[in-house]
């Protein structure tokens, strides 16, 4: 009963204006929640933590069980406790509500993007939220405010991500120079990263140096997945956040 | 207001009663008996998950459509015999199992048609877990070939037939994904409590095989450069991505980078996955692919290319560019975020209602137990596993919407769905699906959406090789739309389907042209009088 109540309160704050369904907290036939893939002791002890915070009913419990969900990949758990935290009396809400988008991101950008607009209307010098802010604009095929988002960002950083950003926008416009331009900077910034220099291959073979894609393009891991560049608040997140086993299956 | 709600009602294809039906599944009288004979053997070695495809084609050069179903079995070469259905002139199948010669009874998982031969029928490829086996194919009935040239026992999972150097006969691509009974480590796999991921097994090799033309192949794998890329492999498509007029091969690969083999057009290839954007999705990570199927989505004349992945990635969705590179669109095609929540293997791209744009269908599956089991009637332990499969309508601008509720039993029944095929089963000028599932029957579902608009079939027949001319891109004009196709029966996962390229032409009654590029480039554009059928087209009887 208090699972519907929370998911009923959940679709009441949720996502005016955005295709996403509401967050739930429940494990539903259809649902993402990856709480069925972790070993059933793993399981047990993070509901044990959630039905903590669901007693103590303060910010900081709740903050900790989302840190949790976070920390285990739980991420539409995560989603629902960060908006229980960012409605609960405290100084975290920006974090709470930042959160919530960081963590909805993936499977939810239409959310993300509410939660994460609602977080920078409280802390707008935050960079690391306009890039998440931009990522998730990109997400949903908002391509002028992700790249009207980047550029002000520059305007308080450069960062090598919003330079990625903006190169993957004007490949997609067939802006070919521009994007050469802008992923080679990023790449100055940040060498090594995979995932400029994925981008940076697609450039430099449209614009004809093929053996330097190829080269490029062959030093990059055959398994590679994205992480935020650089994030302290999210990081600090998934340090508190209490890890539990793995998926009981490997990838 | 009441007339509003008429209207509302008619654009959501809704008549009062629920959802216009798009498509319903074909009871008995179809007569595909098939169940899948796959039986668990208790180690969770990673075929059985993987399941097994389907191949439509016309094998005796009757017109009709036949269907021949992989099964797998209890372990490695200990597999069930698969089965043949030949199309009936009265409409629906009847076993042929026996008379075909195509029982095969290796451990199945996947199937590749094309005439090797250039004899004017269409041979068989099965991929086995334990050897391969090949088919020639001689008026309707087959023949093991049992010295192909092809003796590799290790596991592989989808073939394709492509003329890679343009001689004339068809090479054969072989995808393999890894070993089965090993662990990365050394290990033997063994004590396991689910189904593994890639990640854990060492990864094989695909491989080539170059026709010799006298029935017999060889392994090119090395000196085409394939060699030391081992991946692990499942769906592939053939296109000429760089317009040179030889055929290119995309490889998806489950959890490692994505391969794009470019043809050098001196008998080897070149990876080039990674700077034509099919390598990682958008944010530069590899996903868990598993099928493929490309087609036009948004309409600006490219090739698009569609992805399907584990439960907790998204599907992708890359928009083709004007010279060869692709760009992930996932986020506004609408046929992402659905697609979280399942694990998506089979697909396809094309016109359900011929309303002039490409939709999309996909049969999704778990490759771990569910903690809540969606309803269906799959037997244990394939009903942990089930999902619904989803049905997507394009918009006519390239965006997708859920539309799974006109397709009721595709969606609600829950199975492990795998190999997806859209073929014109029943002559009538839609496509119906054929749908395999792990531990399951075999499902057709019958197009019966209503029809928003003309069609048009086409066969492209090279004279000379006595066979349709694989790799032949087709643009159909009428007006100022322009569809365009490729020829090719590798489409989907584990799947093969050797049927008319179908285009739905929404108001075009007629069409301008349809102009051609053959294999090596040569182009030729022909006239039609009429549409609402299947043309057949010869190359040298356009006009260049």
């Amino acid at each position: 009963m208090r699972r519907a109540l929370l998911s009923v309160a959940l679709v009441l704050v949720g996502c005016g204006g955005c295709d996403d369904p509401a967050p739930t907290t429940v494990v539903s036939a259809g649902g993402i929640d990856a709480l069925e893939f972790l070993p059933p002791e793993s399981r047990m002890a993070i509901l044990r933590i959630e039905e903590a915070a669901r007693r103590a009913s303060n910010q900081e419990s709740w903050m900790g069980f989302a840190h949790t969900c976070l920390a285990n990949e739980l991420r539409e758990r995560a989603e629902s406790a960060y908006l229980e935290a960012a409605g609960l009396p405290g100084d975290r809400q920006f974090d709470a509500q930042y959160l919530a988008g960081v963590a909805a991101t993936r499977f939810a950008p239409g959310r993300a993007e509410k939660h994460i607009a609602a977080a920078l209307a409280m802390r707008g010098r935050y960079v690391p939220a306009h890039l998440r802010h931009a990522d998730v604009l990109l997400a949903l095929g908002r391509q002028n405010e992700a790249k009207a988002t980047l550029e002000r960002t520059l305007q308080m950083e450069v960062t090598a991500h919003a330079l990625l950003g903006l190169g993957r926008i004007a490949l997609d416009r067939g802006e070919d120079d521009e994007a050469r331009t802008l992923l080679e900077d990023a790449w100055r910034r940040h060498p090594g990263r995979p995932e400029i220099a994925a981008a940076l291959a697609q450039a430099l073979r449209r614009a004809g140096r093929e053996d330097m894609a190829q080269e490029l393009a062959e030093s990059i891991p055959r398994t590679h997945h994205w992480t935020f560049f650089e994030d302290p608040v999210h990081e600090a997140a998934l340090r508190d956040g209490e890890h539990f086993t793995g998926r009981a299956i490997g990838r | 207001m009441l007339a509003a709600l008429v209207v509302a009602s008619l654009l959501a294809g809704c008549d009062g009663n629920g959802p216009t039906p798009i498509f319903r599944e074909a009871g008995p009288e179809w007569g595909i008996t098939f169940s899948s004979g796959v039986t668990p053997n208790g180690n969770y070695p990673i075929p059985e998950i993987v399941g097994s495809g389907v191949a439509v084609f016309d094998a005796n050069g009757d017109g009709l459509a036949d269907i021949y179903l992989i099964d797998a079995g209890s372990g490695r070469d200990r597999g069930a015999p698969n089965r043949f259905y030949r199309g009936r002139p009265g409409g629906g199948f009847e076993d042929a199992t026996e008379e075909s010669g195509l029982g095969d009874t290796g451990y199945g998982t996947g199937v590749a048609v094309g005439d090797m031969d250039n004899d004017g029928d269409l041979d068989v490829y099965v991929t086995n877990w334990g050897i391969d086996s090949l088919y020639r194919n001689d008026g309707g009935t087959f023949a093991l070939v049992a010295d192909s040239g092809i003796s590799d026992d290790r596991w592989s999972t989808a073939a394709a037939f492509v003329d890679i150097d343009l001689d004339g006969h068809l090479d054969l691509y072989v995808a393999r994904h890894a070993d089965p009974d090993v662990f990365a480590s050394g290990e033997p796999a063994v004590d396991l409590v689910d189904y593994n991921g890639p990640g854990v097994y060492a990864h094989e090799d695909d491989s080539l095989y170059r026709n010799r033309g006298d029935g017999t192949f060889e392994d090119i794998t090395e000196p085409a450069g394939l060699a030391g890329h081992p991946a692990a492999s499942f769906g592939i498509l053939v296109e000429d991505i760089d317009d040179d007029g030889w055929p290119d091969v995309f490889v998806a690969n489950d959890g490692v980078r994505n391969h794009l083999w470019m043809n050098q057009r001196d008998g080897t290839f070149r990876e080039e996955g990674v700077q034509r954007g099919v390598a990682f999705n958008g944010s530069g990570s590899s996903e868990a692919s598993m099928g493929a199927a490309m087609g036009d989505i948004d309409g600006d004349g490219r090739r698009d290319l569609f992805l399907t992945h584990l439960g907790g990635e998204t599907n992708t969705v890359y928009r083709g560019g004007s010279r060869g590179g692709w760009t992930d669109v996932t986020g506004r095609s609408g046929a992402g975020q659905p697609s979280i929540a399942r694990t998506g293997w089979g697909a396809e791209l094309f016109d359900i209602e011929c309303d002039g744009d490409v939709d999309l269908v996909v049969a999704n599956g778990s490759t771990w137990r569910l903690a809540t089991a969606y309803p269906g009637p799959s037997p244990k332990p394939w009903a942990d596993y089930a999902e619904p499969n989803e049905l997507f309508l394009n918009d006519g601008t390239g965006k997708f919407a859920l539309a799974s509720d006109r397709a009721p039993g595709f969606r609600e029944e829950a199975e492990s769905s795998r190999g997806l095929a859209a073929a014109d089963l029943d002559a009538d000028g839609d496509l119906d699906l054929i749908v395999t599932n792990i531990g399951g029957v075999a499902r057709i579902y019958e197009n019966v959406s209503e029809r928003a608009g003309h069609w048009l079939g086409l066969r492209l027949m090279d004279p000379d090789l006595k066979r349709e001319a694989y790799g032949a891109t087709v643009t159909v004009v009428a007006g100022a739309r322009r569809w365009v196709d490729v020829v090719g029966p590798s489409s989907s996962f584990l799947t093969s389907v050797d049927a008319p390229l179908h285009f739905g032409l929404g108001e075009a009654s007629s069409v301008d042209a349809v102009e051609v590029v053959w294999p090596g480039a040569i182009r030729e554009t022909f006239d039609l009088n009429g549409v609402d059928r299947v043309h057949v087209l010869t190359r040298g009887e356009g006009s260049r």
